[in-house]
C-alpha cells in the first residue's frame, strides 16, 4: 500500500506535466476505443447481415460450392422436405429456409438481358430482412395457384427493362435437364442490396416458382438457423458426422464480403492503434525520463535509507501505471459519451466502396476493448519507464545523491 | 561497535589517481558521538559514505559488532541500512511531494512497522524535535532549521544504532545550528545511539565525544573533546527551537 500511496503522491508532483501526458492519453484511449468500435459495430453489422443471408449453418450437396455444374441444380439437394422436417425436430433449430440459385434471361417482351436470380421461401423475407431492402411495392406473397408468380426485381435491373411495379415479365432458364423453359412473372416491388453490380442482376421470387421455371424439386441449399450462435460449432460436428453425403458450413464460409471488411479494418485499425500506442509510450517514456532524472537525488536518497533497487524501481512503474490508467479512464469515459452521443445523432457515413447505401456512424463501447486496450496501455507505460528509469537506478547511491 | 580497518578509497581525477583515504582504521563503541575534522575535498564524506554503506571502499574492512559488512550483497546492505541506520544529508534530502510527517514516517514505512506504533513514534519524535503543529506541511512550507530537525527526526524515529550527518549544520545560521545540534547529541543520548558527523564547523566540537581529523588520506584522533562540560551546559535549555 505504502507504494501505492507514494506513486500517487509522485503523481502530483509537476502537475502541468502530468495534465499533459493524461490528455494526451486519454485522446489516444478515445481515438482507439472509437476507431475500434466503429470497426467493431460496422463487422457486428455485417456479421448478423451474413447470418441473416445465409443462416448459422448451411447445407447443400458436397459438391455444390466447390466443383462447376454442367446443368442447373446438377449439385442440388433432392429431398429437401424430409431433411427440413429433422433439422426442425431438433431443439437448437428455430428455422430451415430451402433456396434455389439459378440464372437466365429475363424479357419485358422488347428487351431481354441477364438476370441472377434465387428462388426463396417466403418466410427468409423476414428472416433474412435487409438482405435486400424494398424500396418500392410490396414483398412477395402467397398467391393463387392460378395466378402468376411474383418477383422482386433490383432497382437498377428494372430501371434498365423499364418496368414498374405491377408490370409483367418473362424469366427464361434452363431446367436441370437442359431444355429452354420460360415462365411469366408479375413484378411486385423493387430492392436495393446497396451494391450497384447485384442491384443490377437481381431477382428475388418465390421458390416453387423457381423450381417450376428449371422442373425439378431440387433446392441449392438450406439455410438453417440456430437459437444460439454458440450451438453452431458443436451441431456442425454432429451434423456432419450424421450425413456425411452433405457439405455443412458455418456462415463464415461464405461471408467474403465480411471477411475482405475484416482483413482491411484489421490492417487499417491496427496500424492506426500502434500509432497511437506509441504516441503515449513515447509521452509517459518522456515524463518518466524527465521526472526521474529531476528526481536523481532523492532516489539516492531514497536508496540510502535502506529502500531496494527494486522497490524504487516498483515505485516509478506504478507512477507511469497509475499515469497510464486514469489517462485511459478519463478516454474510456470519453469514448462512453462519443459512442452516445454518434447514436443520438445518427451522423450518415458515404456508403462504401462498392455499395450504394449509406450507413450511420456509429461506435460500439465494449467492455471487453476498453479492458484490452486500458491493460495494454499500462503495460506499455510501465515498460516506457522501465527504460527511462533503468540508467538512473543502476548509478552508485553516492552519485545519484550529488547528482546536479 | 563500528570498527573500520585499513580503508583505502581513491578517485580518477581526469588522468591521475587521487588517494582519498590511506589504510585507515577507526573504532566507534556504542553511543559515542564522534567528528570528523578536516578541510573541503580531504575525504570526510568519503569517510562518512562508507560507514553509511552507500560507497564500497577499495580495500580494508567495516565491521558492526563484529560482523564483516564488507561480505554482504546489494541486497544485505539496504536491509542493513534500513534496519541499523540513519542519515542527516547536508542539504536534508527531504521527499518534496511529502508531508513532514510523511517523510518522517518513511524509515518505518520501510521496516513495515504497523499503524498505531508507527503513529507514537512519530508524534513522539516530532514532539521532540519541536515541530509539533506543522507535520502537515511539505517541505517547501518549511525554514531550512525546520527542514534539518525533519531530517534529524526521519534518521531517528526507528532508533537507528548508528546516525551518519554530513555537515547538519553547515546550511544553519549560528542559533538554529546550535539547536539542531543539541537536538541530535541529546536524541542521541537518549536513544544510546553513535553518531559519526562530518563537518568543518568548530561550533560542534564541545559536544563531541570523539573527534577526528583527516589529513593526507589519514585520520588523526586529536582528543576527547569537552562533550560534559557542554551536557552540563546543555542542562535545563530544552530543545526547543
Amino acid at each position: 500500500m505504502k507504494w501505492f500511496y507514494l506513486a500517487w503522491l509522485n503523481l502530483g508532483r509537476n502537475r502541468r506535466r502530468t495534465l499533459a501526458s493524461l490528455v494526451l492519453t486519454a485522446v489516444a484511449v478515445l481515438a482507439l476505443m472509437s476507431s475500434k468500435g466503429f470497426a467493431d459495430y460496422t463487422l457486428d453489422a455485417l456479421r448478423q447481415a451474413s447470418i441473416r443471408e445465409h443462416g448459422h449453418l448451411v447445407i447443400s450437396h458436397q459438391h455444390y460450392f466447390n466443383q462447376q455444374e454442367q446443368q442447373p441444380l446438377e449439385w442440388g439437394l433432392e429431398n429437401h422436405q424430409q431433411l427440413q422436417q429433422q433439422l426442425l425436430a431438433k431443439p437448437e433449430v428455430e428455422q430451415v429456409l430451402a433456396s434455389v440459385r439459378f440464372d437466365g434471361l429475363i424479357s419485358n417482351g422488347e428487351k431481354s438481358t441477364i438476370f441472377l436470380a434465387e428462388g426463396i421461401e417466403l418466410a427468409a423475407q423476414q428472416l433474412q430482412g435487409l438482405q435486400a431492402s424494398l424500396r418500392q411495392g410490396q414483398l412477395l406473397s402467397q398467391i393463387d395457384a392460378q395466378a402468376d408468380p411474383q418477383v422482386l426485381l433490383g432497382q437498377s435491373l428494372a430501371h434498365n427493362l423499364g418496368v414498374e411495379v405491377g408490370d409483367y415479365l418473362t424469366l427464361l432458364s434452363t431446367t436441370t435437364s437442359g431444355a429452354l423453359n420460360a415462365l411469366d412473372v408479375q413484378l411486385v416491388g423493387l430492392v436495393n442490396t446497396g451494391i450497384p453490380d447485384v442491384d443490377s442482376r437481381l431477382v428475388l421470387t418465390e421458390l416453387s416458382a423457381a423450381q417450376e421455371l428449371l422442373l425439378t424439386d431440387k433446392v441449392s441449399k438450406l439455410a438453417v438457423y440456430l437459437s444460439h450462435e454458440l450451438l453452431q460449432q458443436s451441431s456442425q460436428q454432429q451434423w456432419q458426422a450424421l450425413w456425411p453425403e452433405l457439405q455443412i458450413g458455418g456462415w463464415q464460409d461464405h461471408a467474403h464480403y465480411y471477411h475482405n471488411v475484416a482483413g482491411l479494418y484489421e490492417r487499417l485499425f491496427g496500424v492506426l492503434g500502434l500509432i497511437l500506442m506509441m504516441m503515449v509510450v513515447f509521452a509517459i517514456f518522456n515524463t518518466a525520463s524527465m521526472s526521474v532524472m529531476e528526481r536523481t537525488r532523492e532516489i539516492g536518497t531514497l536508496a540510502a535509507m535502506g529502500t531496494k533497487k527494486r522497490e524504487i524501481l516498483w515505485l516509478l512503474l506504478l507512477e507511469a501505471g497509475f499515469l497510464a490508467a486514469l489517462g485511459a479512464l478519463i478516454g474510456l469515459a470519453l469514448a462512453a459519451m462519443l459512442s452516445q452521443g454518434l447514436h443520438w445523432a445518427q451522423i450518415p457515413m458515404p456508403p462504401a466502396p462498392g455499395q450504394s447505401e449509406s450507413y450511420p456512424l456509429l461506435s460500439h463501447w465494449s467492455f471487453s476493448t476498453a479492458l484490452e486496450t486500458s491493460l495494454m496501455l499500462i503495460i506499455l507505460a510501465m515498460l516506457a519507464a522501465l527504460i527511462a528509469s533503468w540508467n538512473t537506478l543502476k548509478k552508485p547511491i553516492v552519485e545519484a545523491l550529488n547528482h546536479v | 561497535m563500528l570498527s573500520l580497518r585499513n580503508i583505502s578509497k581513491a578517485y580518477q581525477a581526469g588522468e591521475q589517481q587521487q588517494q582519498v583515504l590511506h589504510q585507515l582504521s577507526l573504532d566507534l563503541p556504542q553511543g559515542s558521538f564522534a567528528a570528523i575534522l578536516g578541510p573541503s575535498g580531504c575525504g570526510k564524506s568519503t569517510l562518512l559514505n562508507i560507514c553509511g554503506l552507500i560507497n564500497p571502499a577499495d580495500s580494508g574492512e567495516i565491521h558492526w559488532q563484529g560482523e564483516n559488512l564488507n561480505k554482504l550483497s546489494a541486497n544485505q546492505l539496504s536491509l542493513f541500512r534500513r534496519r541499523y541506520l540513519g542519515y542527516v544529508f547536508q542539504s536534508y534530502q527531504l521527499i518534496p511531494v511529502m508531508s513532514a510527517w510523511d517523510n518522517i514516517a518513511y524509515p518505518l514505512m520501510l521496516l513495515n512497522t504497523p499503524k498505531a506504533l508507527m503513529q507514537e513514534r512519530v508524534a513522539q519524535v516530532i514532539d521532540q524535535v519541536g515541530l509539533t503543529g506543522m507535520a502537515h506541511k511539505k517541505p517547501s512550507q518549511l525554514s531550512g532549521g525546520q527542514q534539518q530537525r525533519v531530517a534529524i527526526a526521519r534518521a531517528l524515529v526507528k532508533q537507528p544504532q548508528l546516525i551518519i550527518a554530513d555537515e547538519p549544520t553547515a546550511n544553519l545560521d549560528a542559533d538554529t545550528a546550535l539547536i539542531v545540534t543539541r537536538l541530535l547529541h541529546k536524541l542521541c543520548r537518549q536513544y544510546g545511539t553513535t553518531v559519526l558527523i562530518a563537518t568543518h564547523d568548530p561550533r560542534l566540537m564541545p559536544w563531541c565525544d570523539q573527534v577526528f581529523h583527516i589529513a593526507q588520506g589519514h585520520l588523526e584522533r586529536t582528543s576527547k573533546q569537552g562533550t560534559d562540560q557542554a551536557q552540563a551546559k546543555d542542562q535545563g535549555q530544552g530543545v526547543a527551537a
